[in-house]
């Protein structure tokens, strides 16, 4: 793999897939807002990090099917929105829980129906992780993924993950996270302590765990669906940050 | 998804059919002259398919499809002067038309009426087989949503 594009992304908000009704994203943006704390005595700029912060903004076509109930309801609670880079098992996505700000139409001379959305990041900022789905995957039963090999080595600085789930038929469905040193070939693949999400009755759902800050997290993770009364559908899609250093929120 | 291309010349021949305008109405660009009467001849065909930006999302592609269709007018017709007032005036019928249609009965999301490239006409003249027809081609641009999906 090598230089890409950002033909196929993908592109969730609380359990919905908007992809065909974004047109663009304009800003997918997070880190920290630098303090500065230049004194007299310098001759550059000294800068320290200061509240982590994240947002993405886009462009959404009006679609009175799936856009428009979703994003004109304009929810004061928090949305969850994630950017999928292409929809291959493992690759790169961004995801933040935001507060929508705006749904706000542009309808120019040329007659095209434009909406500017944002999402400002509440309290996490925003995350870069590996998809443990390959965009949405639909498991018809429990189901055990495939690992991604998220690098050499383990950490042991925890992970955080991102669940968005757009539909479940059936009673109940957990969705968890398994990790193994080398694929499952020697290491047997094992529940990550603190990985697993709320057991679903129904979607859409969304969600955000995060496990111990200093949990050692093997090099290959792999996205699970059990049941212990069954279910016959879920469609989901599942982001995971394993932390390379420690991350205080 | 299918760009669906026989149903939107049906709905645009049936649009120049009810005008009563044409002795007769093509579906395609004609490489011989067309017999055209004391009335006039039209011909409609996809000039141009290409994506659209401004309406694909993240992972499908809208498309523009760009139709012509001419209008024919013999240069033989007499007297000289009526030529250009009867091809303008069917022009301006079909035109009407379309823009009264804009959706073709359903078979496009819309016609770019006022967007880039938009619905208009040019006039010109054609020889074929040796004799001149003035023509009037008008530009359609039809636009069709996510039609083809992304995939690596």
């Amino acid at each position: 793999m090598s230089k890409g594009t950002g033909l196929g992304d993908n592109f969730y908000v609380a359990g919905v897939d908007v992809s065909g009704d974004v047109n663009s994203l304009s800003r997918i943006g997070g880190g920290l807002a630098p303090i500065d704390m230049t004194d007299i005595t310098q001759s550059a700029y000294e800068r320290q990090g200061g509240l982590r912060d994240g947002a993405i903004a886009w462009s959404s076509y009006f679609d009175p099917d799936v856009a428009h109930p979703l994003l004109s309801a304009l929810p004061v609670t928090d949305v969850h929105v994630m950017y999928c880079r292409g929809t291959t098992l493992g690759n790169h996505g961004a995801a933040l829980v935001a507060k929508q700000v705006g749904y706000d139409p542009a309808r120019p001379g040329d007659g095209s129906l434009l909406f500017g959305v944002q999402a400002l990041a509440n309290r996490y900022g925003l995350e870069w992780g590996r998809q443990l789905t390959a965009g949405k995957r639909t498991d018809t039963g429990a189901t055990a993924g495939t690992g991604v090999d998220l690098g050499t080595g383990s950490t042991t600085h925890g992970l955080q993950a991102y669940l968005q789930v757009f539909s479940m038929t059936g009673t109940d469905a957990t969705v968890k996270i398994q990790e193994s040193s080398d694929n499952g070939s020697g290491d047997a693949w094992a529940d990550v302590t603190g990985g697993a999400f709320t057991e679903l009755a129904a979607g859409p759902a969304v969600e955000r765990i995060a496990t111990a800050t200093d949990l050692t997290v093997e090099r290959y993770l792999r996205a699970v669906t059990t049941t212990s009364a069954g279910f016959t559908s879920l469609v989901f899609a599942l982001l995971v940050v394993r932390n390379d250093t420690e991350v205080t929120f | 998804m299918s760009l669906n291309l026989g149903s939107i010349l049906d709905v645009l021949s049936s649009h120049a059919a009810a005008t009563g305008r044409f002795d007769q109405i093509l579906t395609h660009e004609p490489d011989s002259s067309p017999q055209a009467g004391a009335a006039l001849v039209t011909a409609i065909w996809v000039q141009r398919i290409s994506p659209l930006p401004a309406m694909s999302g993240l992972a499908v592609t809208s498309v523009l499809v760009e139709l012509v269709q001419r209008v024919y007018a013999p240069m033989t017709t007499r007297p000289a002067d009526v030529i250009d007032i009867r091809v303008t005036e069917a022009i301006d019928d079909l035109l009407g038309r379309i823009t009264a249609d804009f959706q073709l009965g359903g078979t496009v999301n819309c016609v770019q009426l006022v967007g880039t490239p938009n619905l208009h006409a040019v006039a010109g003249y054609v020889r074929t087989d040796g004799a001149v027809q003035r023509v009037m081609d008008i530009a359609i641009p039809c636009v069709l949503a996510d039609q083809w999906p992304q995939s690596a």
